[in-house]
């Protein structure tokens, strides 16, 4: 199930199309609240795996730059998740929590009318820690990463009756970077000592693989349109003879808006034809 | 351009399928008596600290105690049977937590005279001392220090210490009571002896395992004491031990032993110089096991004690007078 929903994120990321030209720099904005199930395994803290809910917010700004005729995008993502799980026999609980920050540029093709793929680069950073509640000199694992990877979005128009809906999906995968493991048995109580050497690791898919998909669909309802979202997050390290892997999988709801911002004389008459 | 895009998202694609395999399959063992038993001897296999000091073969004891494992086992049976496999280490620090029972191995104060009696102790402190965090303390008589501290769990605040330092500097020494004390927090340990230090002091090193094999460790790292900005003590000072100090007390007698103007006064520590790690097995049971080896500053282990620079026993002639030897003893050195 996890190869699969990986997998066809990753098919995404080799879909690139023919440009076209659009002419308003659109800006994108939405802001979702999720609830969902989570696993984790983080064999620093057990050998067991836990499972739970999660919740999220997520924000998200895309927004047409001028750059290369306007086929530039830049984005913002934003993603705050916090889960409680236990493990199978229910004796043991973690709390996790992960904050994410990625900026993107991406290339805007549009291959037909009603459907746009951007593909480009990530610049981020994940923040979080896995917390278990019973242990004593390791009752916690903190997670950092800087990462550089991969983004691909589609959108797709249709009008259903008379609804039009815009879905869009968007797979991002970071290929390298910097990240934060202790050593194998090492205790946090060492690293306070000022024991810090080999704690940030160069980062890849040898011992780092993430994949965040999102799947939505923007219903435009009088003069508000609402964004119901499927987000799966897949993140796994290896590193040091320890494993970790967080799966998430988060229903998510909220608001989106489409607009355009307009500074100064000149840009001001350079858009009339979108006033007039 | 297109043809140029397709082709690196192409590559990408290819690069992350070939790499796709290094997924994390997660190693599970069956909740039943023998997955429960191996992921048990796994998780000590990879993890405990001490096969190597202790001369423990644990695949032979994997065989032993295999034999002994079948399905329709109670599990207060699988207990005791993975309870007897775990004493095999010899180790204070090693327990298995169930709903029902905690296994442990109590031999290294069990075996041994107490030398400590606390209704001494409540004889000694009388009504009129003081409290400050987890510390008991008072001036007796004849204008010694004396002071009980019977958790490193408990509480130790800077403030609390300045209070006690303050109002014990004015006897001619100082003594400072662990007996009984089972260990608790080596940050109240380093803010204790801090305030026994006037130099950075070496008090030594500690590993951790860098990988699953038995002898896969870190390079030591040297573990010092730097002298608190607050107020220190000055004077004699004389630790009293028993072999109930255990773990991070052991870890502050080890401390306190490089510190100037200090004697430690008693019976051999119970050692425990292993950092506990913590992990699970299938049914949920909780295993707490040695992780990260402690040395002295000499790096010599320390996990099965450390011995008194001065040897005293509790004498019964003296606990029926009402008296504690190893404080009365203490109380003669401090007034010389």
């Amino acid at each position: 199930m996890k190869h699969t929903q990986l997998c066809i994120g990753l098919l995404f990321l080799t879909f690139s199309c023919y440009a076209q030209e659009s002419p308003v720099p659109l800006t994108y904005q939405s802001t979702l609240l999720g609830y969902g199930m989570n696993s984790v395994y983080d064999s620093y803290l057990s050998q067991l795996e836990y499972t739970g809910e999660n919740v999220g917010l997520y924000y998200e700004q895309t927004k047409m730059t001028g750059l290369m005729g306007g086929r530039i995008a830049e984005q913002h993502l934003f993603t705050g998740n916090y889960a409680w799980s236990k493990n199978k026999p229910e004796t043991a609980s973690y709390y996790t929590g992960i904050f994410e920050y990625d900026y993107g540029m991406h290339y805007r093709f549009n291959p037909t009318e009603k459907l746009q793929v951007f593909t480009g680069a990530q610049v981020g950073g994940l923040l979080g820690f896995v917390y278990n509640t019973r242990n004593g000199n390791n009752p916690a694992t903190g997670k950092f990463h800087l990462n550089l990877g991969l983004s691909v979005i589609a959108t797709y128009k249709l009008k259903i009756k008379s609804q039009a809906l815009l879905f869009r999906y968007q797979v991002e995968a970071p290929l390298v970077g910097a990240m934060y493991a202790p050593q194998f048995g090492q205790s946090y109580y060492e690293i306070g000592l000022g024991d810090n050497e080999d704690l940030i690791h160069f980062a890849s898919l040898h011992n780092y693989l993430s994949v965040r998909n999102r799947l939505s669909v923007d219903i435009p309802l009088n003069r508000v349109t609402f964004r119901l979202a499927y987000i799966h997050s897949f993140y796994e390290t290896r590193i040091n003879d320890l494993d970790t892997q967080i799966n998430r999988n988060t229903f998510c709801i909220g608001i989106s808006r489409n607009f355009f911002t307009v500074s100064g004389k000149q840009n001001h008459n350079h858009y009339r034809h979108v006033f007039e | 351009m297109y043809s140029n895009s397709r082709t690196f998202s192409a590559g990408i694609f290819i690069l992350l399928f070939l790499l796709f395999p290094a997924c994390v399959e997660i190693e599970e063992y069956p909740n039943n008596p023998r997955g429960n038993f191996e992921a048990l001897w796994k998780i000590l296999d990879e993890r405990y600290c001490f096969f190597q000091y202790k001369e423990v073969d644990w695949e032979k004891i994997h065989s032993e105690y295999a034999k002994r494992i079948n399905d329709n086992m109670a599990n207060e049976s699988l207990f005791k049977l993975l309870d007897e496999m775990l004493q095999e280490l010899k180790d204070g620090h090693v327990n298995l937590y169930t709903p029902f029972d905690v296994g442990r191995y109590w031999k290294w104060y069990e075996d041994y005279p107490k030398n400590f009696n606390s209704d001494l102790i409540d004889k000694y402190l009388n009504r009129d001392y003081s409290i400050a965090g987890g510390v008991r303390y008072k001036i007796l008589d004849d204008n010694v220090g004396y002071l009980y501290y019977g958790d490193f769990s408990s509480g130790l605040g800077e403030s609390s210490l300045d209070y006690i330092i303050d109002k014990l500097a004015i006897c001619s020494g100082l003594i400072i009571d662990v007996r009984d004390n089972g260990g608790g927090l080596l940050s109240n340990v380093d803010k204790f002896v801090a305030r026994f230090v006037n130099e950075k002091t070496l008090v030594g090193y500690i590993q951790h395992k860098t990988g699953k094999g038995h002898d896969d460790f870190s390079k030591p790292f040297p573990r010092y004491t730097e002298p608190s900005t607050r107020l220190r003590y000055q004077k004699p000072v004389i630790v009293l031990t028993n072999r109930s100090c255990f773990s991070a007390t052991n870890d502050f007698v080890n401390a306190m032993r490089y510190c100037p103007n200090v004697t430690i006064l008693g019976d051999k520590t119970g050692g425990g110089s292993g950092l506990p790690f913590n992990s699970e097995i299938p049914n949920g049971w909780m295993v707490r096991f040695s992780a990260c080896p402690v040395f002295d500053a000499d790096m010599q282990h320390i996990e099965f004690g450390i011995e008194p620079t001065i040897q005293v026993d509790l004498l019964d002639a003296d606990v029926r007078e009402g008296k504690d030897t190893l404080i009365e003893t203490a109380r003669n050195l401090l007034k010389r």
